[in-house]
């Protein structure tokens, strides 16, 4: 008996071998799959059983079937897939099409976004699996979106909400992000393998997540970001640890569109990693800039950083005629417009290869603080730093997974 | 801001000190004027104007073709050969401070490009996302017999064009030759691993005749930056050789183990795929196999991530990357090899972020802490590079790649005398593991360093001395 299973699983494998040779595997599952909370269930139980071998799903996201092995490493994997197959398409009604696989072993390999239906409550992200299959990058695809989808006005966000944003835009490919009209709830929506989620409408999802998480209040979500460009179309200001009020408007504080070239945008990342980042001036046509930052927290309390900002802005920007103004205070962009990056020239991206010099129209304030000694790197809190970094991840990579 | 080293500079003090090695004749086209030596053995070169006012950011090299109708002496010239040539050029372009495309990249972009599309140097450019591209084509390749003694000879003349025009910015032809058997040069020179590829003292020969070509065709390219050097693991495999597939075919293959245990199945597939015997959409095909064999283990998915990533295709090498990660996120060598997929496809917050874990998983790694230097380097967290090279180089007091980086970072940052010290003991280290090609830049660093003022204690002087003694060493060896 247990011959004749072996042999006939053989047989399953040699032919799943001859059918499977190629990338685009025809048996892994692949789009949009919302599961329903029974098969979540299914699949979290065959998590943990010893020798979990194949999980298979029909495509509606209803039945689930799933094959293991009870003694690890006795059973041999290749006809795994086939087993659970059989198992989902034997519970799976006729006309709901046929299973595909989940996963293989404990690695979830549906090439597309999955969500759980549930009616527990809003779902705060869904992250789409890792595909075994080639994922097809496509530098050409671009969300578009519908104007009333897209917020405007002004907008306060709450400081929970900024800082998901700012994760949000730290992702490898995010797709949208919605926020309600009163800053205080959102939903996004990201893609986990760049390129794998070509074709989801992101902001839709977004805007799901978003008015779960707003319990259905009077307050309506908007969409705030599409992929990486803040599309919100208005004032953008955040409550909270530096007492801005949506209230607080100033002539030196720029409004309406914006789109800063690709440099502008690098300075302003660099000038938000600074330890105490005061004011980012940026000139109305994007391409030049100038920041005012602090080399020790709470020295430069009587510094008016956002008139040193601008001055380097205007002097980076010479007599080109165009003038400067409030981009960010502190991190927080309070730019009134919609602000765009535009897109590199294939040329202009490429990494520098020399340590480029400081950006243009910087001051950096040095009270109270000795320069580092550059001579010796092990003196410099960079070093400090990435000790403590590099600590700290070891902390945690104890019970690691690998997963974000 | 890079500070640039005029062009001339560079290649004449290469060239002073190649020329104490093998005495070519560098014959700039330009002006006609014969600047040295060997009236049998000349080297034809000429920057452009364009080149110097305008010098390209990056460099890719192209395959090579060869002369259909050269003659007799290009007979035995095959599609393998036109490759070894060019990357054993390559490997001599790639410590510049220019950014280069790694070959097998190149390789991957242009094989989803139509013959017409190949064709279009903007095109290309944009695709490898580089600005200068190098065509050429291989002369002549192989044995010669000339009256008493046979002869080695490999000639190769080639062009770098700017790819959004096509204009030219340099070009080079020379022919190196091998005399009854004796080596043309010392070791000094020789790019690091090409000596390790050879199988015999014949393909030694051939090999240190390769080396020389493309080792003085490089010289006359102006260096014009002193720049951090990229990747300290890109591999550099200049021997691509010819080898029947003596293997089953695929089919074959993968029918057969079904007669196999489970056990046994994976150990002919790993065994396939380290043997070398399959290639192209075949080895996916057993990656493919391994992985639905063991599903449940990382180790199948890193190893096709390492394969994809030699082949170029970054996108997909990061997604199995990241397949073994989900598997085990303690592995080091995959968070590494993630780490420089991303810096390949320009994520480089990502890259830190994977560069660190790294590094956490594997604290003894100075290649690791090497690499998570360069990223910062290319990001411009100079502070960051800096404490990354210095603890690379406190773990390795020999890591060259990290005192040159930082020596370059010093240089740029106009810490001049920090800049002589580690170019210094980069080129220590260089010599130690035997790279003298890069102990030589060094020494062409700390000469500018010394041009500009900065004193020198011996530096240069017991640098250019190890050298020379290396090069005795040599002509006695030859």
């Amino acid at each position: 008996m247990l011959e004749w299973k072996r042999l006939s699983t053989v047989m399953t494998m040699a032919a799943a071998m001859a059918s499977c040779q190629t990338t685009g595997s025809t048996i892994v599952g692949s789009g949009p799959l919302a599961l329903a909370p029974e098969v979540d269930n299914n699949f979290k139980s065959y998590l943990n059983l010893p020798d979990p071998l194949a999980f298979a799903v029909s495509p509606d996201g209803k039945y689930s079937g799933w094959y293991f092995c009870n003694e690890k490493s006795a059973c041999l994997g290749a006809s795994a897939n086939y087993e659970a197959l059989n198992y989902c398409n034997d519970s799976t009604p006729r006309g709901s099409g046929s299973c595909k696989l989940y996963a293989m072993g404990r690695k979830v390999v549906w090439n597309g976004t999955v969500s759980v239906v549930s009616s527990q409550g809003p779902q705060q992200a869904v992250l789409p699996a890792v595909g075994v299959g080639s994922p097809t990058v496509s530098p050409q695809w671009r969300q578009q979106a519908a104007p009333s989808m897209i917020g405007s006005g002004p907008l306060l966000l709450s400081p929970e909400v900024n800082e998901t944003i700012v994760k949000y835009l730290k992702l490898q490919e995010p797709l949208a992000f919605a926020v309600s009209i009163d800053g205080k709830h959102k939903g996004l929506f990201y893609c986990k393998v760049k390129g794998t989620c070509q074709g989801i409408d992101g902001k839709n999802e977004a805007l799901n997540f978003c008015r779960q998480d707003a319990g259905g209040g009077a307050a309506d979500c908007k969409i705030y970001a599409i992929e990486k460009d803040v599309v919100w179309n208005g004032r953008v200001m955040v409550a909270g640890d530096q007492g801005l009020q949506l209230s607080e408007i100033s002539p030196l504080m720029g409004n309406g569109p914006l789109t800063m070239t690709v440099e502008t945008n690098e300075n302003f990342r660099q000038y938000q990693g600074r330890p105490e980042p005061l004011a980012f001036a940026v000139s109305n046509d994007g391409r030049h800039s100038g920041h005012f930052y602090c080399k020790e927290k709470g020295a430069c309390l009587n510094s008016d950083a956002k008139a040193e900002a601008l001055d380097f802005c205007r002097q980076d920007a010479g007599d080109s005629g165009v003038d400067c103004k409030i981009y960010a205070i502190g991190k927080d962009v309070v730019w009134n417009g919609r602000v765009r990056v535009a897109a590199a020239a294939p040329l202009q991206t490429a990494a520098p290869q020399a340590a480029p010099a400081e950006p243009a129209g910087e001051r950096p304030l040095t009270v109270g603080a000795a320069p580092a000694t550059r001579g010796d790197p092990r003196s410099s809190k960079a070093f400090r730093d990435l000790e403590e970094e590099i600590k700290r991840a070891r902390q945690t990579a104890v019970g690691a997974d690998g997963r974000m | 801001m890079k500070n640039s080293v005029p062009a001339g500079i560079r290649i004449l003090a290469l060239a002073a000190l190649l020329g104490a090695c093998d005495a070519p004749s560098y014959v700039d086209s330009g002006d006609g004027s014969r600047k040295a030596g060997n009236p049998f053995s000349g080297l034809t070169f000429h920057v452009y104007d364009s080149y110097k006012t305008d010098p390209p950011k990056c460099v890719a090299i192209l395959p090579l073709t060869k002369i259909e109708d050269g003659g007799a002496d290009n007979a035995g010239i095959t599609i393998d050969q036109t490759e070894v040539v060019r990357r054993s050029f390559y490997a001599h372009l790639s410590p510049h401070g220019k950014r280069d495309v790694e070959i097998p990249r190149v390789d991957f972009v242009l094989k989803d490009m139509s013959e017409a599309d190949r064709k279009n140097t903007a095109l290309v450019g944009e695709r490898l996302n580089c600005d200068a591209l190098i065509v050429g084509n291989v002369t002549e390749y192989g044995k010669r017999f000339l009256g008493l003694y046979s002869s080695v000879a490999v000639g190769a003349e080639l062009q770098m064009v700017r790819a959004d025009t096509g204009e030219p910015l340099w070009e080079g032809s020379y022919e190196s030759i091998s005399r009854g058997g004796s080596v043309p040069m010392s070791l000094i020179g020789i790019a690091s691993g090409v000596l390790d590829a050879a199988l015999n003292l014949q393909e030694e020969t051939l090999f240190k005749v390769l080396d020389n070509l493309a080792r003085h065709l490089v010289t006359t390219i102006p260096d014009n930056s002193i720049a951090v050097l990229e990747d300290p693991v890109a591999p550099v495999n200049v021997a691509v050789r010819t080898k029947k597939d003596k293997a089953l075919p695929i089919n074959d293959f993968i029918a057969g183990l079904s007669k196999k245990s489970a056990g046994e199945q994976k150990q002919s597939l790993l065994a396939a795929i380290n043997g070398g015997q399959f290639k192209g959409k075949n080895m996916i095909t057993l990656h493919e196999a391994l992985i639905r064999i063991a599903p449940g283990e990382p180790e199948s998915y890193g190893l096709y991530a390492h394969h994809l990533a030699d082949e170029g295709d970054y996108a997909n090498a990061l997604a199995y990357a990241d397949n073994a990660l989900a598997l085990n996120g303690q592995n080091g060598d995959m968070h590494f090899l993630k780490g420089r997929m991303q810096i390949k496809l320009d994520d480089l917050d990502g890259a830190d972020a994977s560069l660190v874990r790294a590094v956490a998983m594997n604290p003894s790694s100075s290649e690791y802490l090497a690499g998570l230097g360069y990223l910062n380097s290319l990001r411009g967290n100079h502070d960051r590079a800096l404490a990354a090279y210095q603890m690379a180089v406190d773990l390795d007091a020999d890591n060259g790649f990290s005192h040159y980086n930082m020596g370059a970072t010093f240089y740029n940052g106009g810490e001049l005398q920090a800049a002589r010290d580690s170019f210094y003991k980069a080129g220590l280290a260089y010599l130690k593991i035997g790279d003298y090609g890069q102990t030589e830049k060094a020494v062409a660093d700390l000469r500018d360093l010394a041009s500009q003022g900065v004193k020198m204690n011996n530096e240069i002087k017991n640098l250019e001395g190890a050298l020379a003694s290396l090069k005795e060493k040599g002509k006695n060896n030859a």
